[in-house]
């Protein structure tokens, strides 16, 4: 891995795009709770999705006429402005991630024109089907199996941790199409297009620390996709799940999560503050910005960003959680608002160093990148 | 290859030749690698920083950012980096910069009178004493506004004083001496040093990732290369992350100061750069164990130097402190600002004639 971290050109419209969207934002604000702006890309809101795709703000990367034609760096900002805002950008957040350059990269035309529009649209709601009840970070070790049968495949087995599959209209999922064991632990893995109304699927609902329902168990039992819903090619599920966990891993939400506690947390430092604290995490959230938004303008330019992106990740999953420290130092008597903010962020901030890929794996991923053989 | 990587690839080649340990501890103990320095200047490392219109060669803090790496990567012995931002910063004050080794103090506020064109007082943690012949620094005007001095060190009764980088250093007393004085803006020699010395940690890092890297594919223990160890490994991706926040930061504010935008940037550099500094060190330490503490093991000349610059020109409590300020100056809500700012971003509030 080359350590340097170039930062794109910046873009000419840069102040005029903020305007835009914090405008936009400043419409949709005053309905926000402190809990909801707490929850930032967790938070799910159908309606705002479809406001945001309206104005072109879905979708930013794909090449036209899918999406908008435009670079990872305006995307970066218009993202990065929201969760900032705490916008609840969860109905969108996924296949706008992952999904759809996803599909427009593998799909086939007819996979392309089928789902993009409406994911670009904001109305078309994605989740991602890899995690298995005995397959966490060794994730070729899933068991769920695609056996071929007349028109196309048949789905038995069971993801478990799936983001917002309640809400999803459709799930990218990772199957074993081949015989298992060492030989092809990885060859033998295949990406399914899965709707989720399909016969045979089953969704359960789990609850998390904070008491919500943000994850779910899904059932399959003999689900039938048919064979023009396979996404890529059968058998190069594994290639295709590393480009996409590259693209779940190395978004400004990766460092921005508490971002919105932070912010409001300085509103209401008292006269003395700590100041070592605070100019710590600041430093610290624009050296990750510095990273992130290089990792976007990498994107740009094609590059590979798989080992950037692992640790960016885990740079940013470092700073969040301290976050909530970082902000019961700096206000030692919150009002109410803030310390509901501070109670949820402190019960998510475990999750942010396991979802998207644990931190020990993190780790590792950088420190083969970094030459340990 | 432009011409900025050019002279980092000389400059380090160059470096590396005269860079054995043996050659920096003799350096340490007092010897002035004159062959060393005369080269240095020969590449035009002298002029490299000053205005084209001055006779420079008008190179930017990003042209020559992998210079300054290179000066960090290979420990050089003699302050080729404090004298290149020496004279720039003299001659774009409008003074002739003298002949000979200009060199700063690492101390941000000096403690010193000026009265006409005499100085009094102490330049602490001056660099290289010995074997400079000027000093430059920042001091305020009677009207607060930022000057440059110029004073000559042999005007002065010099102090040598130990530093944990063991390189010569010497704190400097004046009664009365002549300086040289030029308006120029406010901490500019802080601000140079500390962006200096952020490059060169992030040199330093490098070279000790590198080195650990190596160091844990060929030590073996229990019958395999100790990186095989994870425990050993989230050490390396650890200083991996130290090493990407140091270089992200140290290159963001080269370009903050190219174009004038550089106290931010420049804070976050040197907060960020010196925390990874210490905590590298320890990282390089805890896995070469033993024979990485050895006088006779190249470690030791990287780790303390990177101890050495996180302190120079503030440390990171001075800067974290300042950004603190800054972020409370005005209001409470321009947090999100200043940090886009800080990271060479555009808010949203920025002149519309910007986005034409
Ligand atoms: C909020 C949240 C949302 C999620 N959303 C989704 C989703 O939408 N879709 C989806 O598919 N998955 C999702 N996940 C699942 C997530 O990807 C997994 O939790 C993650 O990959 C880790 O797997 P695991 O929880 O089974 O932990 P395990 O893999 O069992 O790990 C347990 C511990 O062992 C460590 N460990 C494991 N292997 C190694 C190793 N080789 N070396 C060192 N340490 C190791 C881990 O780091 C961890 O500390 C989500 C998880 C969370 C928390």
């Amino acid at each position: 891995m080359t350590l340097s971290f170039p930062q794109p050109s910046s873009i000419p419209s840069e102040a005029a795009l903020r305007r835009e969207v914090r405008a936009f934002l400043a419409d949709h604000a005053a309905a926000w709770s402190s809990r909801d702006r707490a929850r930032s890309w967790i938070g799910f809101d159908r309606d705002f999705s479809r406001a945001v795709g309206a104005r072109g703000w879905i979708g930013m990367t794909l090449p036209r006429p899918y999406g908008h034609g435009r670079s990872h760096v305006e995307r970066y900002i218009v993202v990065e402005e929201m969760l900032a805002a705490g916008a609840p950008v969860g109905a969108h957040w996924i296949a706008d991630r992952q999904s759809a350059p996803l599909i427009v990269k593998r799909g086939t035309e007819r996979q392309k024109q089928l789902l993009v529009p409406g994911i670009v649209r904001g109305e078309t709601c994605f989740c991602i089907g890899m995690s298995e009840p005995a397959s966490g970070s060794d994730l070729a070790s899933i068991t769920s199996r695609a056996t071929r049968v007349d028109g196309g495949w048949r789905l038995d087995g069971r993801k478990v941790w799936t983001t917002g599959a309640h809400h999803a209209d459709f799930m990218i999922a990772l199957f074993r199409t081949g015989q298992g064991g060492s030989a092809d632990r990885q060859e033998g893995l295949t990406q399914f297009l899965v709707d989720m109304r399909s016969s045979g699927l089953e969704i359960r609902g789990i609850r998390d620390l904070t008491g919500e329902r943000h994850f779910n168990e899904v059932l399959f039992d003999g689900v039938f996709v048919p064979e023009d819903m396979v996404l890529g090619e059968p058998g190069n599920g594994w290639t295709q799940v590393i480009a996409e966990l590259a693209h779940e891993r190395s978004g400004p939400e990766r460092y921005m999560s508490a971002f919105p506690l932070f912010l409001a947390a300085l509103r209401q430092t008292g006269e003395t503050i700590d100041a070592n604290c605070l100019g710590e995490a600041i430093a610290d959230y624009v050296t990750l910005r510095l990273v992130s938004l290089s990792v976007a303008g990498q994107m740009d330019e094609g590059k590979d960003i798989a080992q950037a992106a692992a640790l960016a990740k885990e740079l940013g999953a470092d700073l969040e959680q301290r976050t909530p420290d970082v902000v019961r130092r700096l206000v030692p008597d919150p009002d109410e608002a803030l310390s509901e903010m501070i109670d949820y962020v402190t019960c998510v901030a475990p999750t942010f160093s396991i979802r998207g890929g644990t931190r020990e794996i993190m780790r590792g991923l950088s420190a083969r990148g970094l030459g340990l053989r | 290859m432009n011409i900025g990587q050019q002279v980092a690839d000389a400059t380090d080649r160059l470096l590396a030749a005269h860079g054995s340990p043996d050659a920096l501890t003799r350096a340490e103990e007092g010897l002035w690698p004159a062959a060393l320095w005369n080269q240095l200047l020969g590449l035009g490392l002298g002029e490299a920083m000053v205005d084209e219109e001055r006779g420079g060669h008008g190179f930017g803090w990003s042209d020559l950012a992998g210079t300054f790496i290179a000066i960090g990567r290979r420990a050089c012995p003699v302050p080729i980096g404090e004298h290149m931002v020496a004279r720039a910063l003299v001659e774009r004050s409008g003074l002739k910069a003298p002949d000979g080794i200009l060199t700063l103090s690492t101390r941000i506020e000096p403690r010193i009178q000026i009265d006409a064109n005499r100085v009094s007082g102490e330049l602490p943690a001056v660099v290289w004493g010995g074997e400079s012949r000027h000093i430059v620094f920042s001091c305020d005007s009677e009207s607060g506004g930022g000057r440059l001095g110029v004073v000559e060190l042999s005007a002065g009764t010099t102090m040598p004083r130990p530093s944990i980088s063991r390189t010569p250093h010497a704190d400097l007393t004046y009664r009365s001496a002549e300086v040289r004085l030029a308006p120029a803006e406010r901490g500019a020699v802080t601000l140079a040093g500390a962006l200096l010395r952020s490059l060169q940690i992030t040199g330093a890092i490098e070279r000790v990732l590198a080195d650990t890297v190596t160091y844990a594919n060929t030590r073996v223990q229990f019958g395999r290369p100790i990186g095989r160890f994870q425990a050993i490994q989230q050490l390396v991706a650890e200083l991996g992350n130290e090493a990407a926040a140091s270089t992200a930061t140290a290159m963001g504010a080269a370009r903050a100061l190219d174009r004038n935008e550089g106290h931010l940037a420049v804070a976050v550099a040197k907060a960020r750069s010196s925390a990874a500094a210490g905590r590298v060190a320890a990282i390089a330490h805890e896995v070469h164990a033993a024979i990485g503490v050895t006088l006779d093991f190249n470690l030791h000349h990287m780790t303390r130097r990177l101890w050495q610059w996180r302190n120079d020109f503030g440390d990171e409590f001075y800067w974290r402190a300042e950004l603190a300020r800054a972020a409370t100056a005005e209001g409470r809500d321009g947090l999100w600002s200043l940090i886009i700012a800080a990271s060479g971003g555009v808010d949203a509030n920025a002149p519309a004639s910007e986005t034409t």
